[in-house]
């Protein structure tokens, strides 16, 4: 049973918490979440968990948005802290696009996540994340293009200070 | 694919592999938090889980076994690794012998009408070898439950089970019997009966209490939560009219109509420092109901009213009694007590109180019977959280909770001649904008009242409270059913209803 765990743990984890940084932006909070869903996939058992990537990337989700809204109203500096790179690449389109994330709000940011990192079906989002499953695509194009919005602005703003 | 959509899927590639290389800590396995946790259950200490097929076969004689072995009696294992042997008790070990039986207390179910079977402990006598095997011990739990006298019940229960070990006499014997062959395959347990009789049980309801006991006790087993009863050379039990072909887990007996969420409820609320204090109870609001309270003090801060908490039902695969637990979380809250309860009344098991092992919290774990349904509400004045785990079954759904009136009641007359007899209806919802509708059956099934009322909460995934009334026209008497349930925003349909049968005089 451990090995099994061992083998599933090595496989997902990284991949977590990849996905976990690049919606919460918040690396200490991300390797936290990952844990934390690891934990409690281990308490609900292998077998009892279909699909166990989308699960962890689900529980982790939700675990990075709990944190998150308690720092908020705990300490209310969430708004006026600069955008977090730690740990990023450096190279610039990389950077432009995860910043680019970033600036979704956090819902978009976990669905444009599953959908194109995970690759979770419109069916599994609406269910994993409470939307109506005839919104999913709306929801993912409208970030998207935010996205590109975000990122052409970001490219703009680079090439003016040459 | 529109060019729109292609355009979208290259820009979410590209940020797919932006995210693929973010440089992440790959924290080794053996530091992951889910490998250090401490075994959760070890205060309770750890049964070996037989997780292989386990080989031994054990056969049990039930009737006055330890008296007065008869030719009826089986004594062969079936186990071609367990010798055969002409006592009615092949013990694990062989070289056993003799073997001395000894009382030992041992949790076994009873049954209680409408009702999830209710546990208690009684005695066993075998001998310690048997007991050391998870087949000796269900074939110890049956034969237990078979020869116990009836006057050691708890209130209100029965035990069919008795039924089957004492049959009527038949010709050439003075008591019938029954052979009892247990085998485990990972989380199931096989019970083979041969009964010299056949199931004395006879109707459907004495059927289904039977079942229901019978898999409850079988799966009291730390690592069994499936039991297969079949009858001697079938594959599959005829109980009266009863066809038993498959396993069935606690939740399939326990008469709920759906079993406790397993999705971690997690409420985002204020987590202000607080000392916590618990308290609960079992049976006292509504019979099958166990109620656990989070008291909060936060001392000078004042009182608050949407305390931060996460609550999780799994299942409890390494406890040595109940079969699964539920861990409530309460971030930055703290307990002074440390000691965990043995509580043993059906559902609720035992309550172990600690503090998390990832950041201050103060965490709660009660282990229960099975996966019945629970919900979760806060209170004010002072804050609580209070947890509720079951109900009658008849009472309880999956978005509506009644505590009273309780099935049975006859309410209070009412003086003038209008409406006869005037009914308090308490319970918990979590319903569309909060809205609950009920009405009130004759015995012909007509409807002679009916309207809706508010519960405190709308549809969240904590519960909403109500305390309300209804009232029965005067001219209604005998068994009226009130039915309680949700109308549909979407189709108008009739979602999560409970019935609960009342008596008018």
């Amino acid at each position: 049973m451990t090995d099994r765990w061992r083998e599933v743990y090595e496989r997902e984890y990284p991949r977590l918490v990849r996905a976990l940084l690049a919606i919460g932006r918040d690396p200490a909070a991300a390797e936290d979440a990952a844990q934390e869903a690891f934990v409690k996939a281990h308490q609900m058992g292998l077998d009892k968990i279909e699909k166990l990537p989308g699960w962890l990337l689900v529980v982790g989700t939700r675990e990075v948005f709990r944190k998150a809204k308690r720092a908020r109203r705990e300490t209310d500096l969430w708004a006026s802290l600069p955008a977090r790179d730690d740990g990023f690449d450096t190279s610039a389109d990389r950077v432009d696009l995860l910043a680019a994330l970033g600036e979704l709000p956090e819902r978009q940011r976990a669905v444009v996540v599953a959908r194109y990192y995970y690759g979770l079906s419109y069916d599994e989002i609406a269910d994993h994340f409470d939307i109506k499953s005839g919104t999913v695509g709306a929801t993912l194009h409208q970030a998207i293009e935010r996205l590109r919005q975000i990122q052409l602005a970001g490219r703009l703003a680079r090439g003016a200070m040459r | 694919m529109t060019d729109e959509r292609r355009d979208d899927e290259i820009l979410g590639r590209a940020l797919s592999r932006a995210i693929e290389t973010i440089d992440v800590n790959q924290t080794p396995y053996e530091r992951s938090r889910m490998a250090t946790q401490p075994a959760r259950r070890s205060i309770f200490g750890l049964w070996q889980i037989a997780t292989a097929a386990a080989a031994i076969v054990l056969a049990l004689a039930i009737g006055s076994w330890l008296t007065r072995p008869t030719d009826q009696q089986p004594g062969v294992a079936a186990s071609p690794t367990t010798p055969a042997s002409a006592s009615p008790v092949s013990s694990v070990a062989p070289t056993a012998s003799p073997v001395v039986a000894q009382s030992a207390p041992i949790w076994v179910y009873f049954v209680r009408d409408g009702l999830p079977p209710i546990g208690a402990s009684i005695d066993a006598h075998a001998s310690s070898a048997v007991l050391s095997s998870p087949e000796g011990r269900i074939g110890s739990r049956i034969s237990a439950l078979a020869n116990l006298a009836s006057g050691s019940l708890p209130s209100g229960a029965t035990n069919p089970a008795s039924l089957i070990a004492r049959p009527a006499p038949t010709a050439g014997s003075s008591h019938g019997s029954m052979g009892l062959f247990v085998s485990t395959q990972g989380d199931l347990a096989k019970v083979e009966f041969d009964l010299s009789p056949g199931w004395v049980v006879r109707g459907s309801a004495q059927s289904l209490a039977l079942v229901q006991q019978l898999v409850y006790t079988i799966t009291e087993e730390p690592g069994i939560r499936r039991a297969l009863i079949t009858e001697k050379g079938k594959p599959n039990a005829v109980i009266d009219q009863l066809v038993v072909d498959k396993p069935l887990t606690r939740e399939d007996v326990s008469g709920y109509a759906s079993s406790g969420s397993v999705d971690p409820l997690q409420i985002a609320g204020a987590s202000t420092a607080a000392e916590l204090s618990t308290s609960y109870s079992v049976d006292s609001l509504a019979p099958g109901l166990a109620r656990f309270v989070i008291t909060f003090d936060y001392g000078t801060a004042g009182a608050l009213t949407d305390p931060q908490f996460s609550a999780t039902l799994f299942p409890a695969t390494n406890a040595t009694s109940g079969k699964d637990e539920l861990e409530i979380t309460v971030p930055n809250g703290s307990d002074a007590t440390t000691t965990a309860t043995q509580v043993d009344r059906s559902p609720l098991r035992w309550i172990a109180v600690g503090k998390s092992n990832s950041f201050s919290a103060q965490t709660y774990r009660l282990g229960l019977d099975d996966q019945r349904p629970w919900r979760a509400i806060v209170l004010a004045n002072p804050t609580r959280i209070v947890i509720d785990i079951g109900g009658d079954p008849r009472a309880v759904s999956d978005r509506i909770a009644v505590t009273s009136p309780k099935a049975g009641d006859s309410g209070v007359a009412h003086a003038p001649p209008q409406f006869a007899y005037d009914f308090r209806l308490t319970g918990a919802a979590r319903v569309f904008e909060a809205n609950v509708t009920w009405r009130v059956r004759d015995s012909a099934g007509r409807i002679v009242s009916t309207s809706h009322f508010l519960a405190s909460l709308g549809s969240s995934a904590l519960w909403g409270t109500f305390d309300t009334g209804f009232s029965i026209p005067a001219g209604v008497h005998g068994n009226v059913t009130l039915e309680v349930y949700e109308v549909s925003p979407k189709d108008g349909s009739e979602q999560g209803l409970v019935q609960i049968p009342l008596s008018v005089p």
